[in-house]
C-alpha cells in the first residue's frame, strides 16, 4: 500500500511540520535521556488525537510524578506487563463506544508505551495477544535502553551479551554473566504475527526515520510495532552529551539496523539502507562498545566474539537483522528430483 | 571536649544523581565506619524519594551518628524520610548551591534547607566563600560556610573516580567538627582501607590547608524565599490517581528538572545557522524556536547534558559553560536569546569572555 | 449453557417488550443476560472452570446478535483484567471474571483496577486454588481481594444473580462509589445447575440503570489527563483515604439502589446485606455465604419443626461489610456458628475468614454470643442439610451447656 501522508526528508521539514510539543519540559529524566527523546518524538508524530499507555519503567516513573506531568495528551499507567492488554482494552473501548453512538466518530491513535523488561520479558504474551487483534487500531513502542533502569541498572533479555548490570557484574570468578544473546524482538514480532501491517525498529538519533516510521504505522492501522534502540547514559555509563553519538555508533556498527516491514515488506532504513547498499562502510563494533563503561571488562577476544555475531548477520542471515536463518533453500535433493 | 554539644549529630550530603552516587555512598559509609572505630554509633541513610538516581539530579545521603552512646539512641533515627533537621549539609558538587529540586511540587528548595541555626555547610568547589555566597539563598538564621578546595568529581554508575575527594572532606570535618570525628578517627579509619598512606595524607592535607570558613550572617547571599508546597487534602484530589494535563507547548508549571545541570548551553547567535539540530535532540524540549528562526534554551528547563553543542555542526555555536560562571538560577534565569537581541555587541563580548571557560566538546570538531 | 432456539424467541421478547420472561438456565446464564440488558461495552474472556460458561453465553449472545459488545480473548487473566480496565478508563462499561487460581494471576490488575477507582464488575466463579488443581468451590479465591476496594456480594439463586449484577452496575458506577464489584458465585452448585429464574424487560433496565459516566476522568483526547502518575509518600495516605471513603458510602448507595430495584422490578430482597431466615426467637444463627443457605434453611424448617430454635443469616455483602447488621441479628444470640467455605490459616482462631470477621464484628456488641467455627465444604464437597443439622446440634449442645468447647471444627474431615 501506498501511504497518503507526508513524511519527513530533511531535519528542517521536522521543524515545519512537528514544532508542537505534546510530550513536554519538566520531567524527571537523566541528563541525555535518550527515551526521552522518542517519547518527544513519537507524540510529536502522533499529534492531540491520541491516547498514550505507559507501562511501568522509567519512562513511567521519571515523566509523570504525582500532581504533574508532562504530557499534553490523555495518558494512563499500566502495569508492567500491561502494555498489549491496554492498548487492546482502549482500542476495543473505543471502537465499541463510537460504534454504539456513545463517542463520536474520530480517528483517536492509541500507542502503548512500554520498555523493553516490560514488553520482551513481562509482558511478551500480551503483546503477542495484542497483535493478534487485527480489529483495532493502535501502535505498541517498545523503548529499549537494555536493562529494568528505572530499578537500578538490571539484567533483562535486551541486555546486550556482556553487558554489566547490576544483576550481571563482573567478578573475580565470572567475568561475564551476562553470557545471553539479545532477543530480535521486531523480527519476533513481524514473522509471528503476519498480520501485522507495520513493523519497525528506530532510534532517536535518527529522529527522521522515527518520526516517519510512527506515522507511517499509525497511518496503516491496525496492530503495530515499533522497537526503539535508547541509549542510557545512566546504566550505559557515558557522558550524557554523548547520547546522540552513541545512538548513531549503534546503527553505524551495524548493532542496531534500522528497517521496517511494511505489509510483509522488509526495508532496511536511513544508514542501515546504506550500508546494506555499500554507500557507507560499517565501523567496527569496538568503537560503540568502548565508548560505554558498562563494556569496560570485556576483553578484546569479547569484543572479536560480538563483532563475528554482528558480521554473521549482515552477512550470512537470510535477511540481515530479521531471519538469522542461513540460506539452504531450495533443498538441494528436492531441486534435483525435479529436474530430472 | 568544651562545648556542651547534643549528643546526636546528623549530616547531609548532597550530590548529583549517578554522578557522585558512589561518591556519596561512600562517604556516608566512611563516616560511619570512622564513627564506630572510635567507639561512636552511627547510621546511614539514603532519601528513598531519590532513588532510583537520574543523571544529574540532586539527591541525598543522611548520616546519624551519636557520640559514646549505645545504639538505642539511634532508634528515632532510624525508620526516616529524612531528619527533621540537619547540622552540617555536605555539598558535594558547588552548582548544587544553585538549588535542590527532586519532586514535583516540592519546588527548588535552597541546600541549606534542613540546616540547623548555626550549622555547618560544607562545600567542595574551588572557589572562596565570598564568591560561593553569590550563589546560596539567605537565611533567617546565621550558619558557618565551609570550602574545602577540591575539583568536581564525577563518575558513573559503573565506575567511581578515587580521586580524594571522600579523604579530602573527612579531613574537613575533622577540621570543622572535630566534635563528630577527630583527624585521629579519620586516620584510623583511612588506615584500614587499601592505599592508606596516600588516603591519610590526602585527609591531612585538607586538615592543614584546604577548607575555608566564613561566617554567614542572617540575611546574607542570594535573596530567595523558598516556599513550601501546599498540598491539598484527599477531599480536594481527583480521585483514582487522576491530574489535568498539560496543554500543547506547555512546560511542566510544577516541576522544572532544571537543578539537574552543572553546565549549561551558551549560544552564540551570530555564527547559528539555523540549521535547527539542537532544537531536535534536546530530549528536554529546552528550545523555543523564535519568530526570526533561532532556537532560544529556556534554562530553567535545562538538565544541562550537552547533546545541543554535541550535535551542533558549528564549532563553538553552542558551548556548554559551568553553572558557576552564572550568578542566575532559582528558577529565574538569563534569556540568551533576549539578551543577544537587546545587545549584540555586548552579548558578543560576554559570549567571548565565556568561551575560554567552556567545557571542551567533541575533539573532532574542532 | 448456551442459548438454545427456544429461549431465542424469550431474549427477544425481553428485548423489545416490556415483560419480564422466566426461561431455565444456569446462574452463569443468568449473569450473561444481565450483561445483554445493561448493555456492557467492552468483555474480555479467558478459560477457566466454573466462570468459563458466563463468557459462552456472552458469546453466543453477541453472536447472535441480541447483545453488542467487544468480545476479547485475552491471553491469560492478568491481560484479561488490564483489558477492562483500560477499556474502562476510556467510558465503556465493561465484565470480567475468573475462578481460582486464574483470579490471583490478575491480581495486580485487580487491585489497579480498585485503586484507579474503575467500576469493573466482575464475576468470581468460587473455585479452590491449586495446588492441586480442583475445580469445585472454595472462596478463598474471592476472599484474596477482600482489602484491596473491591465491593464483594454473594449470591445464592441465578435469580439473585442476575439480579445482582444490575445492581453491582448501578452500585459501581455511582460517583459516590466508583469501585469495581465482584459478585461470587460458587462454582458447581450455582454456576452448573440449572434452574429457572425471570429476565426483566430491558426497558426497565435502563430505567434502573443510568449511561457509565467517568465525568472528568474519561481518557479522551478532548479531557487530556494523566491517570495515576507515580507518587511518593506525600500523597499516598490521601488517595487510601479517598478509597476508604468510597467504600463506607457504598453502604448507603447499595441500600438506596435495593430500594429502587425493588421498585422498578417488583423484586424485593428486604435487608441488601444480609438474608435473616428464622433468626427471632433464635437460640442458634448459623451464618454463611452462598449456596450453603440451601441446606441450611432446610436444616432449620426441619428443626424448627421439632420445637429447636434456630436460624440462619446469609451474608451477601462481604465488603463493605454489614457490621451494623451483624451486631443487629446475632446480638444476644446464645450461640452463633459460621460456616466457611475458606479458611484463613494461622487467623486469631485458627479459622474461616468469615468466622474471624463476624467475631470482630461482634466484639462491639453488648452481648456477645458465644461463637463456633465449621470449615467445611472445601474444594466442592457438599453439605447436606443432614451436616446442617449436625452442625446446628453441636451448636445446641453449646447453647445448652453454655460454653463451646470446640471453637473451630473442621466438619467431615477424615481422621
Amino acid at each position: 500500500m501506498t501511504i497518503s501522508i507526508k513524511l519527513a526528508r530533511t531535519v528542517k521539514d521536522l521543524l515545519m511540520m512537528a514544532q508542537t510539543e505534546y510530550f513536554d519540559a519538566g520531567h524527571r529524566t537523566c541528563q541525555g535521556c535518550e527515551s526521552a527523546m522518542v517519547l518527544r518524538w513519537v507524540a510529536k508524530a502522533a499529534g492531540p488525537n491520541t491516547i498514550v499507555i505507559g507501562a511501568t519503567g522509567c519512562m513511567y516513573v521519571a515523566n509523570t510524578t504525582y500532581y504533574t506531568t508532562a504530557w499534553a495528551l490523555p495518558w494512563i499507567h499500566t502495569q508492567l506487563s500491561g502494555t498489549g492488554s491496554a492498548v487492546v482494552g482502549t482500542a476495543a473501548a473505543l471502537k465499541a463506544l463510537i460504534e454504539k453512538g456513545k463517542l463520536p466518530n474520530e480517528k483517536i491513535n492509541v500507542i502503548g508505551i512500554c520498555g523493553d523488561l516490560g514488553c520482551a520479558d513481562a509482558g511478551l504474551s500480551e503483546v503477542s495477544n495484542a497483535l493478534t487483534h487485527t480489529k483495532y487500531n493502535f501502535l505498541i513502542l517498545m523503548y529499549d535502553n537494555e536493562s529494568s533502569a528505572n530499578t537500578d541498572i538490571q539484567e533483562t533479555t535486551m541486555t546486550p551479551y556482556g553487558a554489566l548490570t547490576t544483576f550481571s557484574p563482573s567478578g573475580k570468578q565470572v567475568r561475564i554473566m551476562k553470557y545471553r544473546w539479545k532477543k530480535n524482538m521486531a523480527a519476533m514480532m513481524a514473522v509471528g504475527h503476519p498480520e501485522v501491517r507495520y513493523v519497525a525498529t528506530a532510534t532517536a538519533a535518527d529522529p527522521i526515520d522515527l518520526y516517519n516510521k510512527v506515522k507511517k504505522a499509525l497511518e496503516i492501522g491496525g496492530p503495530t510495532f515499533i522497537h526503539t534502540l535508547d541509549p542510557c547514559p545512566k546504566g550505559w555509563g557515558y557522558d550524557p552529551k554523548y547520547s546522540h553519538e552513541i545512538g548513531r555508533l549503534a546503527v553505524e556498527t551495524g548493532i542496531w539496523p534500522l528497517f521496517e516491514i511494511e505489509d510483509g515488506k522488509f526495508r532496511l532504513t536511513s544508514t542501515s539502507a546504506r550500508i546494506a547498499s555499500g554507500e557507507i562502510k560499517r565501523k567496527p563494533v569496538k568503537e560503540y562498545l568502548r565508548r560505554q563503561t558498562r563494556f569496560k571488562h570485556l576483553t578484546d577476544e569479547d569484543i572479536e566474539y560480538i563483532q563475528k555475531k554482528v558480521d554473521e548477520m549482515w552477512e550470512k542471515w537470510l535477511i540481515p537483522g530479521l531471519i538469522p536463518l542461513t540460506r539452504e533453500l531450495p533443498y538441494p535433493e528436492v531441486t534435483k528430483a525435479s529436474t530430472k | 571536649m568544651s562545648v556542651q554539644a547534643p549528643s546526636i549529630y546528623t549530616i547531609e550530603i548532597i550530590y548529583r544523581g549517578i554522578h557522585q552516587r558512589h561518591l556519596a555512598r561512600n562517604l556516608s559509609r566512611g563516616i560511619v565506619y570512622a564513627a564506630r572505630m572510635a567507639g561512636n554509633v552511627a547510621l546511614s541513610y539514603q532519601r528513598y524519594g531519590d532513588d532510583p538516581e537520574r543523571d544529574g539530579v540532586p539527591a541525598k545521603y543522611f548520616v546519624v551518628v551519636a557520640k559514646g552512646a549505645n545504639e538505642e539512641i539511634l532508634d528515632a533515627e532510624a525508620a526516616r524520610v529524612e531528619p527533621d533537621y540537619v547540622d552540617v549539609s555536605i555539598v558535594l558538587d558547588d552548582t548544587i548551591l544553585k538549588g535542590v529540586e527532586s519532586w514535583a511540587w516540592q519546588g527548588i528548595q535552597p541546600v541549606h534547607l534542613k540546616l540547623r541555626a548555626g550549622g555547618l555547610l560544607i562545600v567542595v568547589s574551588k572557589r572562596s566563600p565570598d564568591e560561593l555566597l553569590k550563589f546560596i539563598p539567605t537565611r533567617d538564621s546565621p550558619y558557618t560556610l565551609v570550602v574545602v578546595y577540591g575539583e568536581r568529581s564525577i563518575g558513573d554508575f559503573w565506575t567511581f573516580p578515587d580521586d580524594g575527594t571522600v579523604e579530602r572532606v573527612l579531613g574537613a570535618i575533622a577540621k570543622v567538627m572535630p566534635n563528630v570525628l577527630t583527624i585521629d578517627d579519620v586516620k584510623r579509619y583511612l588506615e584500614s582501607l587499601d592505599k592508606p598512606s596516600e588516603r591519610v595524607n590526602r585527609a591531612l592535607e585538607a586538615y592543614q590547608s584546604l577548607v575555608k570558613l566564613r561566617e554567614v550572617k542572617p540575611g546574607e547571599g542570594l535573596p530567595y524565599k523558598y516556599e513550601p508546597p501546599h498540598l491539598p487534602g484527599w477531599k480536594d484530589m481527583m480521585i483514582g490517581g487522576a491530574i489535568p494535563g498539560l496543554k500543547p507547548n506547555q512546560r511542566n508549571p510544577y516541576f522544572t528538572g532544571g537543578t539537574a545541570k552543572h553546565y549549561r548551553p551558551v549560544v552564540n547567535f551570530d555564527k547559528c545557522i539555523k540549521c535547527s539540530l539542537c532544537w531536535e535532540y534536546c530530549p528536554d524540549s529546552v528550545f523555543d524556536v523564535t519568530p526570526d528562526g533561532y532556537f532560544n534554551p529556556v534554562l530553567a528547563y535545562c538538565k544541562g547534558c550537552g547533546v545541543c553543542a554535541e550535535v551542533c555542526p558549528v564549532p563553538d555555536t553552542i558551548i556548554m559553560v559551568d553553572e558557576m560562571e552564572f550568578e542566575d538560577g532559582y528558577g529565574k534565569f538569563i534569556d540568551e536569546y533576549r539578551a543577544w537581541k537587546e545587545n549584540r555587541e555586548a552579548y558578543r563580548k560576554w559570549f567571548e569572555s565565556l568561551l575560554p571557560k567552556a567545557q571542551i566538546i567533541s575533539v573532532r570538531k574542532r | 449453557m448456551s442459548v438454545s432456539a427456544l429461549e431465542t424467541k424469550r431474549l427477544e421478547a425481553v428485548l423489545k417488550g416490556d415483560e419480564e420472561v422466566e426461561v431455565v438456565g444456569t446462574g452463569t446464564d443468568a449473569v450473561a443476560y444481565a450483561l445483554m440488558l445493561a448493555d456492557v461495552d467492552v468483555t474480555s474472556a479467558y478459560p477457566i472452570r466454573p466462570y468459563g460458561g458466563v463468557m459462552q453465553t456472552v458469546a453466543k449472545l453477541i453472536a447472535d446478535g441480541y447483545m453488542k459488545a467487544e468480545y476479547i480473548v485475552a491471553a491469560h487473566e492478568h491481560d484479561q483484567f488490564e483489558i477492562v480496565k483500560h477499556a474502562s478508563a476510556v467510558g465503556a462499561r465493561t465484565f470480567v471474571g475468573s475462578s481460582g487460581v486464574g483470579w490471583l494471576l490478575a491480581i495486580e490488575a485487580i487491585v489497579a483496577i480498585s485503586t484507579d477507582r474503575y467500576p469493573v464488575v466482575a464475576l468470581i466463579g468460587n473455585r479452590a486454588l491449586d495446588d492441586p488443581g480442583a475445580y469445585g468451590v472454595e472462596h478463598n479465591d474471592a476472599l484474596m481481594v477482600r482489602d484491596v476496594g473491591w465491593l464483594l456480594v454473594w449470591v445464592d439463586t441465578a435469580q439473585e444473580a442476575l439480579d445482582t449484577t444490575l445492581i453491582a452496575y448501578r452500585v459501581a458506577e455511582d460517583p459516590r462509589v466508583m469501585l469495581p464489584v465482584g459478585i461470587s458465585m460458587d462454582g458447581a452448585f450455582l454456576t452448573h445447575s440449572e434452574h429457572v429464574f425471570r429476565i426483566p424487560p430491558k426497558s426497565k433496565v435502563q430505567k434502573f440503570l443510568p449511561p457509565y459516566d467517568l465525568g472528568n476522568r474519561k481518557l479522551h483526547p478532548s479531557n487530556v489527563i494523566s491517570v495515576a502518575p507515580q507518587v511518593n509518600e506525600d500523597w499516598v495516605t490521601e488517595i487510601r483515604k479517598q478509597m476508604d471513603e468510597a467504600m463506607k458510602n457504598a453502604r448507603k448507595v447499595i441500600e438506596e439502589t435495593y430500594r429502587d430495584f425493588a421498585k422498578i422490578f417488583g423484586r424485593d430482597y428486604g435487608n441488601p446485606f444480609v438474608e435473616p431466615y428464622m433468626v427471632e426467637d433464635a437460640d442458634v444463627v448459623m451464618v454463611g455465604m452462598g449456596t450453603v443457605s440451601k441446606p441450611i434453611k432446610e436444616a432449620v424448617r426441619r428443626l424448627r419443626a421439632k420445637g429447636e430454635r434456630v436460624g440462619f443469616l446469609r451474608i451477601r455483602w462481604f465488603r463493605p461489610f454489614p457490621t451494623e447488621d451483624i451486631i443487629r441479628y446475632l446480638s444476644g444470640v446464645k450461640v452463633v456458628a459460621v460456616v466457611d467455605r475458606d479458611y484463613s490459616f494461622g487467623s486469631p482462631f485458627d479459622g474461616g475468614a468469615v468466622f474471624t470477621e463476624i467475631r470482630s464484628a461482634l466484639y462491639e456488641s453488648e452481648r456477645r454470643p458465644l461463637m463456633m467455627n465449621f470449615i467445611g465444604g472445601l474444594g466442592g464437597r457438599e453439605i447436606t442439610y443432614n451436616d446442617a443439622i449436625n452442625m446446628f446440634n453441636m451448636a445446641l449442645d453449646a447453647a445448652r451447656k453454655g460454653k463451646v468447647e470446640q471453637r473451630v471444627i473442621w466438619y467431615g474431615v477424615r481422621e
